[in-house]
C-alpha cells in the first residue's frame, strides 16, 4: 500500500500566495467563467492583479462563444497563439519583488482541469533565501518571452517588469531538475541528451497516444534495451489497443480505473496527468507536464509541426517515483479488456479568415488574419459595415473612439468575399480599463461610503471603488448575481429548505471566505446604493442639481471661439476621466441594460450625475465636455427607462416619478441650451436627443398628460428660474416633441379631458366631440391643449377645418327656470375663431363669438 | 506560502464534500416562495419549544460566561451539552411526544450503554453547529429575540446579543425549569448527571411546551400578531381552515400536495373557500405546482444518468436515452397534440412519481415526467383568477434557474414542434446544462456536486454517484405542529 499523503490543490498553490504582483499563465483549452471566478478573483484578492494569459487561439475562440460576457481584456489580458498544431503548455509564473513561483502541470484552466481530473503538477519557488530553482524561474521567464513574440506582444511590458522585480541571476545549472520546452528542440531529443543510457525500464502514464503509436515506437527505439510499461485508465485513454496488439510496442500494460489515495468519491475521475519515468543505473528521471505520448508532443519542435509543450525533467529516487505510481489502483485485468476511446476534438480553422486580436486605447484597432488573400467585398463589425486596410498577412480595422464605444467586449465579425461569408467573434483589450484594474491601490477599501463632498483625492478613489463594486457591466453583474444566488442557495440548504421531510436535515456547510466577503460587499453596496437613491429620489430627483449653465463652463471669445473657463485636470483626474468614460460606455451596453434591475442601474446613474455635477459646476475641471455630458446623460436616462421592463419581482413604483422628473429635467436643460444660442447642427442634435428620450419616456412611463406637475417638480428640485419664467413655453416645447396623435390617441385624450362618456367622430373635415357634463360651467371654453392636438392631427393625419364640441348637461336643473341644457362650441381651426351657442330648455339659443383666440 | 514541492510530480487535490442536493439548482425557487408566504417556520423547525429553549440558552450563557468566552465555538459546546441532556431527560422521563427532536437515536444508544445511572456529556453527540437547534437560530433572529447585528449601524456583533423581548422569553422559560435539580446543580457543571435528576428535568422541560404558558403567549405574539409577519398569519389561517372546515387530519407532505394543489383550485376539484383565503390558497398552489415541476426535471435527470453507461457526447447520450425510452404516443407528433390530455388527478401524478423513483418501468420515466410538466402547464396557463401572486411564476429567472414562466413559454414555443424536440430541449437545457452550472457553483463553494465528468466533449457518469429524486417538504406541515404547540388549534 502506498503511503497515504494529503494531496495539494493546484488552484490553491496558484491563488493563495501573497506577495506576487504578476501572474503569467498558459493553457490549451479555457473556461472563462472558471478562470474568472475561481482563479482571477482569488489572484486579485491576494494582490496579484497583473494577469496575462497565453492560450491556443482556436480554444480562445471556442471559449468566448460559450461565455461572451466576461472581464476578458479588462481585468486580464489574453495572448492568443495561432498555430497549426496545438498550443499545449500548462505553466504559470507568479512574480513579485524578489520572489517568484513556477507551477508546471498537466491541467488546463477549466473546471475539470483544476477541480475534477486527476492532474499532475509541481511547484518551484524562488526568493532571496532559497535560490535553488533560479534556473527554472529564468527558463520559465524566457519561455514566456518567446511566447510573447509568438503572440502579438500586447502585454510585453509585464515580462520586462518581472525582470525588474526579480533581478534574478542564474546559479550553477542543476542536472537534477530542469524545465524543458520544445520551442527550439523536440522534447524527446532533449530527454535523450540528459538521460544516461542504458535505461532499464520506462513507465508511462498519460491519457493520450497518437493513433499510430509513433511516439511510443520512437521511445522504444531510442531506449531499446528497456522494458516499456504503460498504465492505461480504462474507458478514457486514447491508447490504440488494436495497433499495439499487432505491433506489440508496449511490453507490459497495467489497466486502472482510479487512484488509491483518494476516497471513492473522486477516485475514478479522469486521469489527465502526463508522466514518464526512465529508470537508469544512475537513478530515475521523471518527465512530467503537458506532453502526452504523441508525435506532435514529443517528436517535433513547436512551430515545426509540433505542439508547444512545457515539462519538467527531474532526477528522482525510487521512493519518489513509487510514491506516485503506487497510488494508481491497478486492476487485475489484461490489455485485451481495455476500452479505449477516440479523440473527438475539432481543432482546425474551418475558414480563410480568423481573428487575431484587438485593442481599444484611443481607438479600437482590430487585426484579422487570413490563410489566403481574397477579394473582400465587405467587412461588418458588430452589425456595421466598416472600413479596413490591408497590411502584411492581415487586414486592419480602425474604429474611432465614439463608434467603438458601442462595441461590446465580444462582438461579431463577418467578412464577405467572393461568394462566401465567414463569421466569427472578436474581442479586444480595453487598455485603460486594464491599466486601472491592475493598479494595486484598487485592491483596498472597496466601497464603504461614498461622499459627494469628499476632498478631491478621496473622492476619485471612492467613486472608482464604488463603481467597481456596483458592477457596471454585464460580466460583473452576472458574476455578482451568480455569487449571490449560489450563497442564497447554500443558505437555503443550511436552513433546510431543500430537503425532504424525512431526510437527515443536519447540514454543516460553511460558506467559503471569499464568497462570504463578496456577499458582505454586495449587501454593503446595496445599502450605499439605496441611501443614494433615497436621497436623490426623495429630494432632488434625478436632476442635475444646478442649472446646466453652458456659458459658465465655456465662454465665447470675440471670434466666437470657445475658451475654457476651467482649470486643467491633474494626472489622477485624467485617469479618473478615462475610467469613468469606459464605465459609462459599459453601463450603456445592451447586454447590461437588458439584465440589470432598475434600482441597480439607477444607483450607477446617480453616481455619474454626481460626478458631472462636481466637475462641471462645483469644481470646474477640463474633464467632461458639456457635449459628452449631454449625450451621456440622455443615454443613461434612456437606458434607465429600458430597465423598467426588467423588474418582475421587485416593486419599482417609487422610482417612476423620479425617473420621469429626471428625464424631463434633462430635456428641459437641453432645451434651455438651445434657447441660449448654439449652432444649428448642435440644435438639431439636441432636439433629436430630446425627442428620442421623451418618446421612450412616454412609451414606458407615460408623461404626456402630466407635463405641468412634472415641470413644477423640475423647478422645485433645482430652483430653476430659467424654466420657472417660461414654464408655458417649456410645456409647449415638450408637447411639440411628441409629434401628433392618431385617431385612437386623440379619442383617449378627449376622454381624459371630458370623461369616459365623451365620444369623438371625424367626418368631412369636421371633428365632432360629444360630451355629457354634470356642470356646464366647467366647459365654458374649449381645452386649448386638445385644440393643439387636433391641429397637429390636421397637419399630419387628415385635414380638419372645424371642431365642434357639444356639451350636454347630464341632468336638467330644476332650481332655475329655463336652464341651459347644451353648449355647442364651434372652432374654426384655420382662423382660430370660436363661436359658442348656449341652448336653453325652451329652445332659446344664445350665440356669441369669442374674440380671443381659441388656442 | 513560498514553498517548493519537488521529488517528482504531485497529484492535484480534487476531493471535496459530495452533495447530491438540488443537482439542477431548481429547488430554491419553491423554497423562496415558501419563505415569503410562510416566514420563520421552515420544514426543519417543527417545534415552537426550541425557539424558547434556544433564547434561554443565549440568556443563560450570557449570564454565566465571561466576555472572553463569548465565542461561537464555546457557545456551541454549551448549547450541545444542554441539548444532549434535554433529549436524554425526555427519553428517561418517557415523555411520549418526541417528534422533531434531533439526536434521539444517539441519546437512546447512550442510555442502552449506560451502566451506572449517571450520564456524562457525549461530545460526539451531534457534530453540526448548535446540534439539533441550528435552524432555530435564524428564527430567533427573525423574531428579534436575538440580535446578530447592531440595529443602528448594521455592523455584525462578534457574539449575538439578547433583545429585551428575548430576555422576557428566556425568563419565562427559566421560571419553569429553575426549580429542577438539573438547573440548580448540573447545568453549568461537567459532572455526570444522575438519571433521577434527568427524569425530573424531563418532566419539566418538554418539547410540547406543556406548562410553558407564558412562553406560548410570547411566541404567539411574535409569530402571529405583528404586522411584519402577516403572511405567516395568512398561512396559519389557511391551516385553521384546513383543519376546522375541510377537516384535514393528515398534514404530511404527500397529503398536503393533494389538499393544496387539487382541493381548492378551479382546475382541480374546485371546492369553495372563504374569499379572504383566496390569495394564500393560490400561493400555496403555486408552491406545490413548482414542486411537481421540480420533481419532473429531477426524474428526467435520474433517467438520463442511468442511461450514461459509457462516455458519450451530449447528442449521443440524449439519443441513446430516447432510444431506450418507451412512449405511448408518437414522439414525432406535435407537442400540442398531447397538451390538453395532460390533466391528472392527484393519485395519477403521484403514481408517475412513485414509479419513477422506485424504478418501476424506468423506460416510461421520460413520458411520465413530460406528462407531469404539461399537467403543471395546464394548471397555470391562462388562469384569470391569479392576481399579484403571478409574480411567483417569474421566480428563479434572476438566479439563473428555470422559472414556471419559462416553462410555460417553452411549452408554447414548442407547441407546433415535435414532442421529441421539446423533450430534447428539456434534457439539454434544463437538465444537463443546468446540472453542470449548478455543480460548478457548488464547486466554487468547495463542494462537489458533479454526477458526470466531461472528457473531451464526452460525458462520463462518475462511478458510485447515484441520484435519487428528492421531494421537498411543505412548511404548512410544520406550521400546523407549531400551532398545536402554541394552542392555536
Amino acid at each position: 500500500m502506498a503511503e497515504k499523503k494529503e494531496r495539494i490543490s493546484i488552484r490553491e498553490e496558484l491563488t493563495q500566495s501573497k506577495g506576487y504582483d504578476i501572474a503569467l499563465l498558459t493553457t490549451f483549452n479555457f473556461e472563462i467563467e472558471y478562470f474568472e471566478r475561481a482563479i482571477l478573483n482569488r489572484l486579485y484578492a491576494c494582490g496579484t492583479r497583473k494577469v496575462s494569459l497565453f492560450l491556443d487561439a482556436k480554444e480562445l475562440s471556442k471559449a468566448i462563444q460559450k461565455t461572451r460576457v466576461s472581464g476578458l481584456g479588462r481585468r486580464y489580458a489574453v495572448n492568443p497563439i495561432i498555430m497549426n498544431a496545438t498550443f499545449h503548455p500548462k505553466i504559470s509564473l507568479l512574480a513579485g519583488k524578489g520572489r517568484a513561483k513556477v507551477i508546471v502541470s498537466s491541467a488546463n484552466i477549466k473546471t475539470s482541469g483544476y477541480e475534477i481530473n486527476h492532474e499532475i503538477f509541481n511547484v518551484f519557488s524562488y526568493d532571496e533565501n532559497d535560490q535553488r530553482y533560479a534556473d527554472i524561474i529564468l527558463d520559465a521567464l524566457e519561455f514566456f518571452e518567446k511566447l510573447d513574440q509568438l503572440s502579438f506582444g500586447q502585454d510585453s511590458g509585464l515580462i520586462k517588469e518581472i525582470r525588474q522585480l526579480l533581478r534574478i541571476q542564474s546559479v550553477s545549472r542543476s542536472n537534477d531538475v530542469r524545465l524543458i520546452h520544445n520551442l527550439n528542440l523536440p522534447i524527446l531529443e532533449q530527454v535523450i541528451s540528459v538521460v544516461d543510457k542504458p535505461v532499464d525500464s520506462i513507465m508511462i502514464v498519460v491519457p493520450y497516444y497518437d493513433q499510430h503509436l509513433s511516439a511510443l515506437k520512437e521511445i522504444k527505439k531510442e531506449f531499446n534495451s528497456s522494458e516499456l510499461q504503460l498504465y492505461i485508465q480504462n474507458q478514457t485513454s486514447t491508447f490504440p489497443v488494436e495497433i499495439n496488439a499487432v505491433e506489440q510496442v508496449a511490453d507490459k500494460i497495467f489497466v486502472f480505473e482510479g487512484f488509491r489515495d483518494v476516497t471513492a468519491n473522486a477516485s475514478d475521475n479522469f486521469y489527465h496527468g502526463k508522466v514518464f519515468s526512465f529508470q537508469t543505473q544512475d537513478g530515475i528521471y521523471m518527465l512530467y507536464g503537458s506532453a502526452n505520448c504523441t508525435k506532435s508532443a514529443l517528436l517535433l519542435a513547436g512551430g515545426n509541426g509540433g505542439n508547444i509543450e512545457c515539462t519538467i525533467l527531474e532526477k528522482c529516487n525510487a521512493s519518489s517515483r513509487d510514491a506516485f505510481f503506487k497510488t494508481i489502483d491497478v486492476l487485475d485485468r489484461d490489455e485485451k479488456h481495455i476500452e479505449s476511446r477516440k479523440m473527438s476534438y475539432e481543432d482546425e480553422w474551418d475558414g480563410c479568415f480568423f481573428y487575431k486580436y484587438g485593442e481599444f486605447a484611443d481607438e479600437l484597432i482590430i487585426h484579422i488574419g487570413y490563410t489566403a488573400k481574397k477579394q473582400i467585398k465587405k467587412v461588418v463589425v458588430n452589425g456595421a459595415e466598416t472600413n479596413y486596410r490591408h497590411a502584411q498577412d492581415e487586414i486592419i480595422i480602425a474604429i474611432e473612439s465614439e463608434l467603438a464605444a458601442s462595441i461590446p467586449p465580444v462582438f461579431d465579425i463577418s467578412v464577405l468575399y467572393e461568394e462566401n461569408e465567414e463569421r466569427f467573434f472578436g474581442w479586444y483589450i480595453s487598455r485603460y480599463e486594464l491599466i486601472h484594474n491592475r493598479l494595486s491601490e484598487a485592491t483596498k477599501n472597496i466601497v464603504i461610503r461614498f461622499d459627494p463632498d469628499a476632498d478631491s483625492k478621496r473622492y476619485l478613489g471612492d467613486t472608482m471603488n464604488l463603481l467597481k463594486a456596483y458592477g457596471t457591466c454585464a460580466a460583473d453583474l452576472l458574476e455578482q448575481q451568480k455569487t449571490i444566488a449560489g450563497i442564497d442557495r447554500l443558505k437555503s440548504e443550511m436552513n433546510g429548505d431543500s430537503v425532504e421531510e424525512d431526510d437527515d436535515y443536519i447540514v454543516d456547510y460553511e460558506i467559503v471566505d471569499e464568497y462570504s466577503a463578496q456577499y458582505r460587499q454586495y449587501h454593503e453596496v446595496r445599502r450605499v446604493r439605496n441611501e443614494l437613491i433615497s436621497s436623490f429620489c426623495g429630494e432632488k430627483y434625478l436632476s442635475m442639481p444646478t442649472r446646466f449653465e453652458h456659458e459658465r463652463i465655456t465662454k465665447k471669445t470675440g471670434g466666437g471661439k470657445k475658451e475654457s473657463a476651467t482649470r486643467h485636470p491633474t494626472t489622477a483626474e485624467q485617469r479618473f476621466y478615462r475610467f469613468i468614460k469606459a464605465h459609462i460606455k459599459r453601463t450603456c451596453e445592451s447586454d447590461f441594460v437588458e439584465r440589470v434591475d432598475t434600482r441597480n442601474y439607477l444607483g450607477v446613474v446617480i453616481v455619474y450625475l454626481v460626478i458631472f455635477k462636481r466637475y462641471l459646476y462645483e469644481e470646474p475641471v477640463d474633464l467632461f465636455s458639456p457635449e459628452f455630458v449631454i449625450t451621456a446623460r440622455v443615454d443613461l436616462l434612456r437606458n434607465l427607462l429600458l430597465t423598467l421592463n426588467n423588474n418582475q419581482q421587485e416593486s419599482i413604483d417609487d422610482l417612476i416619478r423620479p425617473i420621469q422628473i429626471g428625464a424631463i429635467d434633462a430635456i428641459t436643460d437641453n432645451w434651455k441650451l438651445m434657447l441660449d444660442g448654439i449652432e444649428e447642427s448642435e440644435r438639431y442634435r439636441y432636439n433629436s436627443l430630446n425627442r428620442d428620450l421623451l418618446l421612450k419616456l412616454e412609451s414606458i412611463a407615460s408623461v404626456r398628460y402630466q407635463l405641468d406637475p412634472i415641470i413644477e417638480k423640475v423647478c422645485e428640485g433645482k430652483n430653476a428660474k430659467h424654466i420657472e419664467n417660461d414654464k408655458r413655453a417649456c410645456v409647449d416645447y415638450l408637447s411639440g416633441l411628441f409629434g401628433f396623435m392618431d385617431d385612437n390617441l386623440l379619442k383617449q385624450y378627449v376622454q381624459k379631458i371630458y370623461g369616459n362618456s365623451a365620444t369623438l367622430s371625424i367626418d368631412n373635415k369636421v371633428v365632432k366631440i360629444q360630451v355629457f357634463a354634470d356642470n356646464l360651467n366647467d366647459y365654458r371654453r374649449p381645452n386649448a391643449d386638445l385644440l393643439k392636438e387636433i391641429n397637429h392631427y390636421s397637419h399630419n393625419v387628415q385635414r380638419v377645418s372645424t371642431v365642434k364640441i357639444v356639451i350636454s348637461a347630464k341632468e336638467v336643473r330644476t332650481d332655475i327656470s329655463n336652464p341651459e341644457i347644451r353648449i355647442i362650441q364651434t372652432i374654426d381651426l384655420f382662423y382660430r375663431k370660436l363661436q359658442v351657442q348656449s341652448v336653453r330648455q325652451n329652445g332659446k339659443i344664445d350665440i356669441f363669438n369669442d374674440k380671443r383666440s381659441a388656442f | 506560502m513560498n514553498i517548493s514541492l519537488t521529488a517528482g510530480p504531485k497529484l492535484n487535490r480534487i476531493e471535496k464534500r459530495f452533495t447530491a442536493r438540488d443537482p439542477l439548482g431548481i429547488e430554491g425557487v419553491a423554497a423562496s416562495i415558501s419563505a415569503e408566504i410562510c416566514p420563520v417556520v421552515t420544514i426543519v423547525t417543527p417545534r415552537a419549544f426550541y425557539w424558547a429553549f434556544f433564547t434561554w440558552l443565549y440568556y443563560d450563557y450570557y449570564k454565566h460566561s465571561e466576555k472572553k468566552d463569548r465565542t461561537k465555538n464555546k457557545f456551541d459546546d454549551y448549547v450541545k451539552r444542554q441539548d444532549y441532556y434535554f433529549v436524554l431527560a425526555n427519553i428517561l422521563a418517557d415523555t411520549p411526544d418526541r417528534s422533531g427532536m434531533a439526536g434521539v437515536r444517539k441519546a437512546e444508544q447512550a442510555i442502552s450503554k449506560n451502566v451506572n445511572g449517571k450520564y456524562l456529556y457525549d461530545k460526539d453527540y451531534l457534530s453540526a453547529m448548535y446540534g439539533g437547534m441550528q435552524y432555530y437560530n435564524a428564527g430567533c433572529i427573525a423574531m428579534n429575540y436575538i440580535l446578530d447585528r447592531n440595529p443602528a449601524t448594521d455592523e455584525p456583533y462578534t457574539f449575538p446579543k439578547l433583545h429585551k423581548s428575548g430576555e422576557e422569553l428566556a425568563l419565562a422559560f427559566e421560571s419553569i425549569i429553575k426549580d429542577t435539580e438539573y438547573y440548580k446543580q448540573y447545568r453549568l457543571s461537567s459532572d455526570a448527571v444522575p438519571e433521577s435528576v434527568l427524569v425530573e428535568y424531563g418532566k419539566a422541560a418538554n418539547i410540547g411546551l406543556k406548562g410553558f404558558d407564558k412562553c406560548k403567549e410570547l411566541l404567539r405574539t411574535s409569530l402571529f400578531e405583528t404586522k411584519k409577519r402577516s403572511k405567516l398569519s395568512e398561512s396559519a389561517a389557511y391551516v385553521k381552515h384546513l383543519k376546522n372546515v375541510v377537516k384535514v387530519q393528515d398534514f404530511g407532505t404527500a397529503n398536503l400536495r393533494y389538499v393544496l394543489f387539487d382541493y381548492f383550485s378551479p382546475r382541480g376539484e374546485h371546492h369553495g373557500f372563504n374569499d379572504e383565503l383566496g390569495i394564500i390558497i393560490r400561493q400555496w398552489e403555486i408552491v406545490v405546482g413548482r414542486h411537481y415541476f421540480t420533481i419532473s426535471l429531477g426524474l428526467i435527470f435520474q433517467y438520463l444518468l442511468n442511461q450514461l453507461t459509457v462516455p458519450m457526447t451530449i447528442d449521443e447520450w440524449v439519443t441513446e436515452a430516447f432510444n431506450n425510452a418507451r412512449f405511448s404516443f408518437d414522439v414525432h407528433k406535435n407537442l400540442s397534440s398531447i397538451i390538453s390530455e395532460c390533466i391528472y388527478a392527484h393519485d395519477v401524478r403521484e403514481s408517475y412519481i412513485g414509479d419513477a423513483r422506485k424504478q418501476v418501468a424506468p423506460e416510461n420515466t421520460l413520458e411520465n415526467a413530460l406528462r407531469l410538466i404539461l399537467s403543471v402547464y395546464n394548471r397555470f396557463s391562462e388562469r384569470d383568477d391569479f392576481g399579484e401572486e403571478k409574480k411567483y411564476f417569474y421566480y428563479g429567472e434572476d438566479t439563473g434557474s428555470v422559472s414556471l414562466n419559462m416553462m410555460m413559454e417553452q411549452v408554447q414555443r414548442h407547441a407546433d414542434g415535435s414532442i421529441l424536440s421539446f423533450l430534447q430541449y428539456i434534457a439539454k437545457n434544463w437538465v444537463i446544462d443546468r446540472h453542470y452550472l449548478t455543480s460548478f457553483e457548488k464547486m466554487l463553494q468547495e463542494r462537489d456536486g458533479f454526477f458526470f465528468e466531461i472528457i473531451d466533449d464526452r460525458y462520463k457518469a462518475r462511478s458510485g454517484k447515484k441520484y435519487d429524486v428528492g421531494i421537498q417538504g411543505i412548511r404548512l406541515s410544520q406550521l400546523h405542529q407549531i400551532m398545536i404547540d402554541l394552542d392555536i388549534i
